[in-house]
């Protein structure tokens, strides 16, 4: 069980993942080193029983293809479970690697947390 | 003198075939791209190609006996290009099904990112070449 704010989940040089209260906030770069422990820490997220889950990207200069398929994923889980996944993001390069990707329509998009509030 | 300064540049990279060495490669493509002339959106298109497939080639493919892959690159007027080699032959994770696959799209970033995606497969090698035109 979650406990402490913001524990740190993962930490390399060029990446690092924290838990939030609802899901997990990321900065650096997301890739295929970076990626397992997402995909783990979203699982331990959604296995608290969140189901509005928010991975918060504003500090992610860099997402590839396996980061994006945990996202995917995860959505994929979520939905069966009548739940949602949004991602807040502002890097127009990561913007547009996810709706290149075709996830822009699955995963709710938002610029800030406090967008994500309104739009809830 | 400015001939001799481009020569410095070093051209290609052997890279332990590791996923922490990602970064490396990034860094090598984005700077390639920007000495080259591409905007800013154009060099992260191009780091992001050169991306998917060195990790393709980490995970997919054979190391060279010293345990690398190889990351070269080619500069030409009108194009740069970057080949990733390896002993392995080619192959991506493209065996999922359905709407939202978890993995499989690195080669469709591959192919969307840049202007000319060409994959040569020798008897015991893989190189892919990865390459972006000079904006008109």
């Amino acid at each position: 069980m979650w406990e402490e704010p913001n524990a740190v989940a993962f930490r390399s040089d060029s990446c690092s993942i924290e838990r939030t209260r609802d899901g997990v906030r990321v900065s650096g770069e997301l890739d295929l080193q970076a990626a397992p422990a997402l995909k783990e820490a979203l699982v331990t997220v959604i296995g608290e029983g969140h189901l509005d889950v928010v991975v918060d990207l504003t500090d992610v200069t860099f997402l590839d293809s396996t980061a994006l398929g945990v996202l995917a994923g995860r959505y994929l889980e979520l939905l069966a479970r009548g739940g949602s996944i949004a991602v807040i993001c502002t890097n127009p390069n990561v913007l547009e690697t996810l709706e290149i990707a075709g996830v822009g329509h699955a995963l709710r998009l938002c610029h800030s947390r406090e967008e994500l509030t309104l739009t809830a | 003198m400015e001939a001799a300064v481009l020569q410095l540049h070093q051209q290609l990279l052997r890279l332990p075939a590791d996923p922490s060495q990602l970064t490396v490669a990034r860094r090598f493509a984005e700077e390639a791209a920007a000495r080259f002339g591409l905007d800013e959106s154009g060099c992260y298109q191009f780091k992001l190609a050169v991306s998917e497939a060195v990790a393709n080639a980490i995970e997919h493919g054979c190391p060279y006996p010293d345990g690398t892959v190889g990351v070269e690159l080619f500069e030409e007027p009108d194009s740069l290009t970057i080949e990733i080699t390896d002993c392995g032959v080619f192959t991506t994770n493209m065996d999922e099904q359905g709407s939202l696959p978890e993995r499989g799209r690195g080669l469709a970033f591959m192919t969307v990112f840049v202007d000319e995606l060409d994959i040569l497969r020798g008897e015991d090698h893989t190189a892919v070449r990865l390459t972006k035109h000079r904006p008109a």
